[in-house]
Formats: structure tokens, sequence, C-alpha cells
């Protein structure tokens, strides 16, 4: 059963919207401060991935979703990482 | 609760009152919209027919001139080759299998009224149609259609450099496919909503018929394996049309990046056609043998497993590439692994002949036909899918006989099975048994007069896409195999002329069909034949299972799934 | 027809599962799961490609990340103003929530004109579709997501239009629900494009 817990409150979603600002800065101010390029790319993807979480989470609701759905949302992210994964010995490594 | 959409569907009336444009033409009803789809897929087919006829020919007797064509140039011959594939497998296969059988009988086999998204429906229809279109305006721009193969590798087909004047030919190729997929994409969305969420009381997903599993599976493995081919087709259009190097060699990239696109996408693909065709045969075995399907849920989750695989085989195709060596055993165990659940589902498909009580009738002489070919066809993929001996057989006519024996038992085969069985469902009327025997008869016999010679062929080396074999000195052998197999398709080509009479002839002529004709178990035969527009007068009450024959202490030799309407029962 | 199980009301629900789903629901996630791996397959080809070229080097280094990070920034309030849009559809305010998804739309448009006049400045350095593979991903990739994000702002506008004061607040906050749900879909793209396009080259 799936009850909806659509809370869409001003205060949470203001507080969502607060959080992936935070988290755009702190991915800009990693380029903008020249840190050292594999920091930059850690910080940079690591506020990318918390960002995704947030939307997924509190905007997408998808916490409060049956698995049906959740299998739906994350399958396809599984099986771009298997093409990718195969994809490395001929793309990435040129034999 | 469960969710009600705000426009209810026309009342019976004001569906009466619907003029002839939006009754038979802009039909939002999904059996409408199924028999689209079957009247475009089987143009298209005959479409298919007459392309390999033209190059069958030039195989038999190179250089002569083909009667209703002339004499078949070298680029012609890649043309018809490579468009005789792609309408094949993208513009008949998938829209008869999925678009007719998958849109026609889905609601009625779960107990809804309609599909979820019946414009989202309509649309997918018309979306294909004017993907088919392209595809045959393509033969008659400049160039003509596309000559790089189905499979349409670069560089070849990156630039126009590669191959001169099919320019206009190569870009509609990757148009139409973009648009055929985009019209799959919308009818799965369509496929997997009904299924999960509009099911008649009492239908749980383990009761519902197999073809409905096998078609959902369908739909997800191509939901999953199209959108990286979709990006790839965008990326080969720039290269084309804005002259990006997305996959020349010149500009740095690597063209194994198009093959392994394309067949992340193109492995799935063969199942996407493969599994509601074996999902027919599925529905058919149980009627004509009075028995039930052996394994049900073993069968399901042979699909799943199958499934699942497929997304981790598709470099078997690229064995002779040049791509990474490392990829060639993992490709290779997991190929082998996938015949497991494909041999899991035909030994329960001949489990269930076993002892029944068999009626030859039409719709199962296919089903056998499919079953027994679609083993053949099977079990050559062994030695295609090790990469050992795959290097010998790769790009030989082996290759060709392996997959039109998997795919035309399946999708043609099954698929005409399933056209005998369901034709009385979708225009009230019986076929003619004898007429349809004769086109089994003429049809199976003549494809295995094609293709067992062709594996004979590829044992003996010849190669495929070879426009002139005669130049060749170690073809002459094999040539009389050739000859044969041209003459199969001749005999499979005079086949369809019963079928057609058949066809059309019982719509209008054939004795009338009552509701239930085969005395099968499934929903759709619970209802009228043709059933009313809402599908049910009153939604059943499913009881039991899909394939209740036979069952120990009963009276008849099948128990319905839905219980029976009682007299008086308020009108859904 | 509406929904079987609701129209004969069959009281026995535990036998039946599918009265519990929503259909537009699961129609937009099934969409959205074939889109993902649109995108997916594209992002995944260009990581590799770049990882395979040792990152994008010059090529990626002019790429306009301020003016993405600005853009970032109206795609999150447009997000905002949808998930307001439906909180106040939730409490059946029609009105509000009407006018909370136009601003959504609005917001679509204004990253969309910041968007044109980053590609011809981008341009009119020579940075064209061909000037380097980098650049051809480039173009690619966010071209494919305005595309979408057109498509979302022509549907919000045409939400809105056929939302009147006779529209029944249940139908709306439903049809927000998979309007807003496309929405945060093309944002999540977003979040990795402005990563792997604007920040990752012009890292370090």
């Amino acid at each position: 059963m799936t009850m909806e817990q659509t809370e869409f409150s001003i205060s949470g979603s203001v507080r969502t919207w607060g959080s992936l600002v935070a988290l755009l800065l702190v991915g800009a101010l990693a380029v903008a401060l020249g840190l050292p390029r594999s920091l930059a790319l850690w910080i940079i993807f690591g506020a990318a991935t918390a960002q995704t979480y947030v939307i997924g989470r509190y905007y997408m609701r998808l916490r409060s979703e049956d698995v049906l759905i959740y299998t739906l949302a994350l399958l396809p992210v599984v099986t771009v990482i298997i093409l990718a994964f195969v994809l490395v010995p001929d793309i990435v490594m040129h034999p | 609760m469960a969710e009600t959409k705000p426009e209810a569907a026309p009342s019976t009336d004001a569906h009466e009152k619907m003029g002839f444009w939006r009754q038979y033409i802009f039909s939002i009803d999904h059996k409408v919209i199924g028999k689209q789809y079957l009247f475009l897929g089987l143009f298209m087919g005959y479409v298919g027919v007459f392309l390999s006829y033209v190059f069958r020919w030039q195989l038999a007797w190179p250089g002569t001139a083909v009667p209703f064509w002339g004499k078949v140039s070298a680029a012609q011959y890649y043309e018809v080759v490579t468009m005789h594939g792609t309408i094949m497998v993208f513009f008949v296969a998938m829209p008869v299998l999925l678009g007719a059988f998958g849109n026609f009988l889905i609601p009625l086999m779960v107990g809804a009224r309609d599909m979820a998204f019946p414009r989202l429906n309509m649309a997918s229809f018309w979306t294909i149609f004017v993907g088919s279109v392209l595809l045959l305006i393509s033969f008659f721009v400049p160039g003509g259609g596309s000559h790089a193969g189905w499979t349409n590798y670069v560089p070849l087909s990156d630039a126009a450099k590669y191959l001169p004047g099919n320019y206009w030919g190569g870009n509609l190729w990757l148009i139409a496919l973009a648009i055929d997929f985009a019209s799959v994409l919308m009818g799965g969305i369509n496929f997997l909503t009904t299924a999960i969420a509009m099911r008649a009381p009492g239908m749980t997903f383990w009761r519902m018929p197999l073809l409905v599993w096998q078609e959902l599976a369908a739909s997800v493995l191509f939901m999953l394996s199209v959108g990286p081919l979709i990006a790839g087709v965008v990326m080969l259009l720039f290269d084309r049309m804005v002259g990006t190097g997305f996959f020349l060699p010149e500009k740095g990239a690597d063209p194994l990046l198009w093959q392994h696109l394309f067949w992340f996408f193109g492995h799935p693909e063969v199942y996407v056609v493969a599994m509601p065709g074996l999902g027919i045969v599925q529905e058919i075995l149980p009627v004509f043998s009075r028995k039930p399907i052996f394994g049900y849920r073993m069968i399901v989750w042979s699909v799943v497993v199958a499934g699942i695989l497929s997304f981790t085989v598709w470099a078997h195709h690229m064995f002779v590439s040049g791509m990474s060596p490392v990829l060639a055993e993992p490709f290779s165990v997991t190929t082998i692994a996938i015949s497991i659940p494909f041999a899991v589902m035909l030994f329960a498909m001949i489990a269930t002949l076993w002892r029944g009580q068999i009626t030859f009738s039409t719709p199962m002489l296919f089903a056998l036909g499919a079953l027994a070919n679609f083993l053949l066809g099977g079990v050559t993929g062994i030695p295609l899918g090790t990469n050992a001996s795959d290097i010998y057989l790769h790009d030989t006519y082996f290759v060709i006989a392996h997959f039109h024996n998997t795919l035309v038992p399946t999708a043609v085969i099954g698929g005409f099975g399933g056209i005998y069985y369901w034709f009385p469902k979708m225009f009230g009327r019986m076929m003619n048994e004898t007429l349809g025997k004769l086109h089994f008869a003429f049809t199976w016999v003549g494809f295995n007069m094609v293709f067992v010679p062709l594996f004979l062929i590829g044992l003996g080396g010849g190669q495929r896409r070879i426009y002139m074999s005669s130049v060749y000195t170690y073809y002459k052998p094999l040539q009389p195999l050739h000859v044969i197999a041209t003459i199969g398709l001749l005999v499979i080509i005079a086949g369809q002329i019963p079928f057609l009479v058949n066809f059309f002839l019982s719509m209008f002529r054939g004795a009338k069909a009552g509701a239930n004709p085969w005395h099968a178990t499934t929903l759709e035969w619970a209802t009228d034949s043709p059933p009313p527009h809402e599908n049910f007068h009153t939604i059943p009450t499913v009881v039991r299972g899909p394939y209740e024959y036979s069952v120990p202490g009963m009276d008849q030799d099948w128990a319905p799934q839905a219980a029976a309407v009682e007299a008086g029962a308020v009108q859904g | 027809m509406a929904n079987s199980a609701v129209e004969i009301g069959i009281t026995h629900a535990s036998h039946d599962v599918s009265a519990s789903f929503e259909l537009g629901k699961i129609g937009m996630w099934v969409f959205l799961a074939g889109e993902t791996m649109v995108f997916g397959g594209l992002m995944g080809v260009f990581i590799l490609v770049g990882i395979s070229h040792g990152g994008w080097g010059a090529d990626g280094a002019h790429v306009n990340w301020r003016l993405g990070a600005i853009n970032t920034f109206i795609l999150y309030t447009s997000s905002l103003t949808a998930a307001l849009a439906q909180g106040a559809a939730r409490v059946q305010d029609s009105a509000r929530a009407k006018r909370y998804l136009s601003a959504t739309a609005l917001l679509g448009v204004l990253f969309l004109v910041i968007k044109a006049f980053e590609y011809a400045g981008d341009y009119r350095e020579g940075f064209t579709p061909l000037a380097a593979l980098f650049w051809s991903f480039y173009y690619l990739m966010t071209g494919l997501h305005v595309l979408h994000l057109l498509a979302g702002i022509v549907v919000i506008f045409g939400l809105a239009f056929m939302v009147g004061p006779s529209t029944p607040a249940s139908w709306f906050e439903r049809k927000l629900k998979y309007v807003c749900l496309y929405w945060y879909f093309v944002e999540t793209v977003w979040v990795f494009l402005f990563a792997l396009v604007y920040l990752a080259p012009t890292a370090g």
C-alpha cells in the first residue's frame, strides 16, 4: 500500500532549496578557489550526488514510494553502470 | 486508493455516434489500435519479403535480371539487404508482436477496459506509422535507402565520403529508427502501467497469462536498453549532418563505440522480439493440448533471468571486431549461461505437450513449428556465442541461419499462429482451416528449405554480405545451396497467397465465431467476439490461474479464469 | 471508464494489488526510467571518452561555468516554486498553486534565455560544435537538456492554462504531481550536466 506523504510545506521546500544552493556553492567554490584537480573532482561529484539525493528524497518523495517505483528509478542507473564498465577496456584503455 | 482519470471514456451510446475518422482512424480504443498495428506490420512484412526475394534471386543466379526488379547492382544489393533487416526487425516484428498483440490482448487478458493511457496509445501507432513512411520514402531519395547494413556500423555510415550518394538514405534511416524507438517506448509505458495498475479483481501477477509476462519483460528490456542507442543515433546524426567526430577515427574517436552502443541495445532487442513470440506459443500450446502449461512459475523466472542476463551478453556480436580481448571470455560465459533459461522454457513447453490431447489445428501447427525451429536456432547459438568457434563462423551464413531460426519462429511463425488463434476474437469470424494448413505447410517447409542450406553455406565458410559470390572460387561448391534456399523462399511466397485470401475473405465471409471457439480459459475469451467497445459488459472476477485444463474431478476439460457472471449482475 | 476495481466496489482488496497504484505516477516513472537511459548513456560515454583523453584539458577550459552556475541557481529556484505549487495544491489552494506553477515555467524560460546568451558567446569565441570533441558533446548534451526543459515549460503552461475556477482541486493536485516529477527529473539531469560539463573540465 502506498500512502502519499506529500509534505511540501513552505519551510520544508525552502530548506530543500537552501541545501541545494549550498551544495551548488560548494561545487562552484571548488573550481573558483582553484583547488588541486583530484580534490576538486571529488568535491564536485560528491556535491552532485548529494544534490541528487536531496532532490530524490524531498522533491520526488522517493522514500515514501512503493518498491516498484524505487526499482524503476534505480534499474536504469545500474544498467548504465554495467554499460560503462564494459566500455572501459575499449574506450578508456585503447588497446 | 485507486485513482480514476477525470475524463471517463465515452459511453457506448456516445461511441456509436463517433464519426468514421474517430472510430477507425484516430481511435483511442486499444483493439482498433492493435489491428492498425497488425495491418501496418503485415504490409511492411511483405515489403521485407519482397526485398529478400530480390537479394535471394541475386544470390542464387548472380548477375541475372530479377523479375519485377531488373538487374541488381552492388549498391542496390546492399540497399535491399540493409532495408530487409531494418524493416523486419524494427517495422514488422516489434509492431506486430508488441503493437498488435500486446495492444489488443493485454487489457483483455488482465481484465481492463482499455490501456492506461489511450491517447498515448493512439500517438504511439501514428508515430510508428510516420517512421515507417519515412523509411519507405528513403528508397526514393537520391542514392536510395541506407546501404550501411541494418547494424549501420561506423565509419562506413558516419560520413558521406565513406558511402557516397547515400547521404539522405542514411539520415532518414537514423531518423526513422529514432521515431520507431519513441513509438515503442510510448507503448511500453502503456503496457507496464496497465498490467501493474489495472488488473481485474483476483488477477494477481501470478495469475496473468504468460503472454502478458512476456510483453512486460519485452517492454522493460526495451526501455532499459534503447537509451544509449538513442544517444548514439543522435551522435551519429550530428556526425553526418553537423560534421562532428563522435565516431570518426580521424578525429580521435573509437568506431567500436558505435558497435557497443548498438549491440548493448541490439541484444536485448532480439529478446524483445523473441519473448512475445514465445509468449504466443505458450498461450496456444495448453489450449490445443488441453493441459496446463508445464512450470508456469519456472517459465516466468526464466524470462526474468534471461532478461537480466540479456544485458551482459552483447559483445558476443563483436568477438572479431578488434575489441579488447579481455572481453572475450566473460561474454562467452554469459552467453552460454543465457541459453539455460531459454532451455528451461523450451523444456517446459515440450513437457506441456507430453501426454496431452493434441489437436493439430492451424494455430497449433504454427506453434509446434515455432517450437521446433526455435530449438534449432537456440542450439546453433552456442557455437556463435563462444568466442573460439565464432572466429570462424562470424559474418558467415551460419549467423544468418541462426538468427532467422530464432527470430522467424518467434516473430513470424509464432506471429502467424497468433493471428489464426486470435482472429476469431479480433474479427468475430473463423479463418478457414484448409487454407490455414496450406499456408503453414508452404511457410514452414519453405522456411526450412531456405535456412538449412544456409547453415551449411556458413559452415563451408560462405561469407555474408557478398553481392557477387560467383567471383570467388571457394564459393562455387556452395552455390547450389543458394539455389535451393531461393527456391525455398519462392515456396514461402507462394504460401502467402492462401493466407492473404483467407485473412481478408474470412474477415467478411468467415463463419461467425462465438465468444470462445477454442474453449480457452484466459479472460479475452470470456467476452464477446469481437469484444464490445468497453471490453467486458461486467468486469470479471478472477478466481483461478490461466491454464486450468483437464483438472481432475471436473466436468469439462477446462475452467475459465473468471467466475461465472450471475444473472442480473450490475453493468460494469 | 474508471478503474475497474473502483467501479464495481470490490472490497476484497487484499487480493487486488493493482488498486493501490496510481496510473499517472507509474506511467511517469516508466517514462523517466527510459529517459535516464538516454541521458545516462550520453553522460557515461562522455565520462569514458574524457578519461581516455586524460581529461578534456585545454578544450574544456573555456566553458562558461559562472553562467552555468547562475543557471543552476535559477533552475533550483524554479523547482522551489514547483514544490510550493505542490504544497498549495495539497491544501486545495488552486489559485496559489497556479501562480507558483507559472513562476516555475517563467524561471525555465529565463534559464533558456541565459543559455541562448551563453551559446551565442561561445560561438563568438569560436567554440562551435566542430571546435573540439568536448564542444561537440557540450552542445549535444546541453542541447538535449534544453529540449527537455522546453517540453516541460510547454506542458506546465498547458496545465496552468487548463486550470480554471471549476477545475477539481484533487485533479489539479494529481496532474501537478506528475508534471513536477518531470521537472525534478530535468533538474537532476542538469545537476550532473553542470558537474560534468561545467565544473569538472575547469577544475584544477
